[in-house]
């Protein structure tokens, strides 16, 4: 039911992701999260392709469903709605995990 | 800072209903950290698993013929709201845990759609937390954890997940979806476990 570190894992067979269309929870896209991402990222994440460690697909950070309405930033796959990234500050720390992610492809600046 | 506002600050911290850092909201906020699931009524269930392999399921309507009681309780969300008296009607957890034995001494609560976030058995029992349905006398709203949620008003309101499947009972704590990432492992608002 769950992975090893307690994400479900959904596949296009799931009747929760079939109902995302009718879904009553708001998200925005993954650009809206550049602001507190800068806070953490050297590099600009909105941009870097990433490739999503449940279902494989590669898509550019800023197309993924980001969920802020929350106790931190949940950002999901766009196509298996897997936590790619998850973002929490405290008032000393931030707590990023970003272990949906199995790689990052970054632009080099010229 | 002025004379207003202190004065204002005093005023709320003299609610004694609120807990150190929250305020009053009207509103019901909704806090979600993924899309909502829909869960057919007729595949709904709640479950119980314990350590040595028995596992305990309830269809919809066999835990609607369980003993329904009406909960009165203040909410406290750690992203600082809290909202006072709410009314809920559910089953309480006492009930759905009467035939279970056990040496666990915690559990995780699992969702529909992956959430998790774990508990300590004690917390869940003697008249504390529910399996709640119905919310301000209608049912409880997908979007904010229908068909049932859990509800463990005394702990911040993470811990009362959304759409709930069922409770794994475990022997070690084991931190769920929020906890392993920087949130506290238990979660009292009086003490402020907010962080971990
Ligand atoms: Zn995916």
């Amino acid at each position: 039911m769950n992975g090893p570190d307690n994400f479900a894992v959904p596949d296009s067979e799931d009747q929760d992701i079939a109902a995302a269309p009718h879904d009553p929870i708001p998200y925005v896209d993954g650009n809206a999260t550049a602001g507190a991402l800068s806070e953490v990222f050297r590099i600009d994440i909105i941009a870097a392709l990433g490739r999503c460690r449940h279902c494989g697909s590669v898509r550019a950070f800023g197309e993924a469903m980001a969920f802020t309405d929350a106790p931190g930033i949940v950002v999901r796959c766009r196509d298996c709605h897997g936590v790619l990234l998850r973002l929490v500050e405290t008032p000393s720390q931030y707590w990023l995990d970003l272990s949906g992610l199995s790689y990052l492809e970054i632009d080099r600046e010229e | 800072m002025g004379i207003i506002s202190s004065g204002f600050r005093g005023r709320r911290s003299e609610n004694p209903a609120l807990p150190p850092g929250q305020h009053e909201t009207q509103d019901f906020p909704v806090l979600t950290a993924g899309p909502a699931p829909l869960i057919p009524i007729d595949e709904w269930e709640f479950f119980i698993t314990t350590e040595n392999g028995l596992r305990l399921s309830w269809s919809w309507n066999e835990f609607l013929a369980l003993p329904q009681e009406e909960i009165t309780k203040d909410i406290h969300c750690v992203t600082s709201w809290s909202k006072l008296g709410t009314v809920w009607r559910g089953v309480s957890l006492d009930a759905l845990f009467e035939n279970v034995e056990t040496t666990s001494d915690f559990a995780t609560a699992h969702s529909f759609g992956g959430y998790t976030t774990n508990v300590p058995l004690w917390d869940l029992l003697g008249g504390k937390a529910w399996v709640a349905w119905e919310f301000d006398g209608e049912p409880l709203e997908r979007a904010h954890g229908g068909p049932a949620r859990l509800l463990v008003p005394h702990l911040y309101f993470w811990k009362s997940a959304k759409w709930i499947h069922g409770l794994e009972l475990t022997g070690e704590d084991v931190p769920g979806f929020w906890e392993s990432n920087g949130y506290h492992l238990h979660g009292n608002p009086w003490r402020e476990e907010r962080y971990s």
